[in-house]
């Protein structure tokens, strides 16, 4: 457990590739995305902010560079998006949906 | 016998006198006679009686796919409109098999199985659907049963004209179902909570139909297939209805109609 006002380290370095897990159906429907992972059936929702995070994670995008996305796009300040952006592709990808590298 | 359903007709061949007679007391009220889209060989198999969790089916390409649940095979080609069904001498198992052939028959053909209850009103169709405890007997126990397509399973289809809801001889607590279909007038995501009618956004709706859909064949072809379905029905609007179970029950589903 951190203590409070210690640098955490981050988990998806700026550098890491990512991109949409094998096994995963999707389809982007008025700015939001809905998924069907095949293997586990389970049925996922993204809306605005996670969505287009999803749609950024195309393997050539790296972690960084997805957080410049959403900066251009929606407006917000580089260090809520570079937070906004690790907490929803860590949670991707341990629903399975994401694959690092 | 030919039971139709959604239109799409299968000819059961039970070459077992018992669940010949079991299958033609379950679904007389679907008989229909004609060409069928699909004949099926029923034949009784000896062994253990089980059931297994999930049922698998795999899809071999084309349209031909072969169903493992326990005591149930099959084996369907969809092309060739033939196929053989395995069953033990209950036609709680052929019932089984035959829900799970339906819903590759109807997807081949734009359409869904659900989890669902459905009534016609004044021609108007209205399908209810969610999971064990959302409402679905409540519901059905509000209506007059004529009126009631299935209080546990509903088929829909979607085409141009929209959604039409079709009854199933599938049925779940209180043993009603009716053949006949209906333009939906109203899919809604049934819970329980203040009452409260509200649209949902497509991919809300896609994912509450998806979440209801009954579907049993994991490839990443069919999952697509039924994504794209069940995506067109939600475009056709699909509702969250929320209603507390001592709300005065025919006053509520009058609301409901009159608000479709």
């Amino acid at each position: 457990m951190s203590r409070a006002g210690s640098i955490q380290p981050s988990k998806l370095p700026d550098g890491t590739l990512v991109r949409r897990a094998r096994g995963v159906v999707d389809r982007p429907m008025g700015g939001e995305h809905v998924i069907v992972h095949v293997k586990n059936r389970r049925i996922y929702r993204l809306n605005g902010t996670a969505a287009a995070i999803w749609s950024n994670a195309d393997g050539g995008a790296t972690v960084a560079g997805i957080a410049d996305a959403i900066v251009a796009r929606f407006r917000v300040d580089a260090d809520t998006a570079r937070a906004d952006v690790e907490g929803c592709l860590t949670h991707l990808r341990d629903q399975g949906l994401l694959e690092v590298a | 016998m030919d039971v139709e359903v959604a239109g799409i007709r299968v000819r059961l061949n039970v070459s077992h006198r018992s669940l010949d007679d079991a299958a033609h007391r379950r679904y007389g009220a679907f008989r229909s006679e004609g060409e069928p889209a699909l004949t099926l060989d029923v034949i009784v198999r000896d062994g253990e009686h089980t059931i297994e969790a999930e049922p698998v089916v795999t899809h071999g390409g084309g349209l031909q796919y072969a169903l493992r649940y326990g005591a149930v095979e099959a084996d369907l080609d969809l092309e060739t409109g033939t196929g053989e069904l395995r069953v033990p001498d209950d036609v709680l198992y052929l019932d089984a098999a035959f829900r799970i052939t339906l819903t590759l028959l109807l997807l081949e053909r734009g359409g869904l199985l659900m989890h669902a209850c459905g009534f016609v009103r004044d021609g108007r169709g209205f399908v209810l659907f969610g999971p064990s405890g959302a409402g679905k007997t409540t519901v059905s126990r509000m209506v007059p049963p004529e009126q009631v397509l299935s209080d546990e399973v509903v088929a829909v289809t979607v085409g141009e004209a929209g959604v039409t809801a079709h009854g199933t001889p599938f049925y779940g607590d209180l043993g009603i179902s009716n053949p006949g279909s209906a333009p939906a007038a109203m899919l809604a995501r049934l819970h329980h909570g203040d009452d409260l009618l509200a649209e949902l956004s497509p991919a809300a709706a896609t994912s509450a139909v998806l979440n209801s859909t009954m579907f049993f064949c994991h490839s990443p072809h069919m999952t697509e297939r039924v994504m794209e379905v069940a995506s067109r029905v939600a475009l056709c609007g699909v509702r969250s209805l929320t209603f507390r179970r001592e709300t005065h029950v025919p006053s509520w589903i009058d609301t409901a109609v009159q608000a479709a």
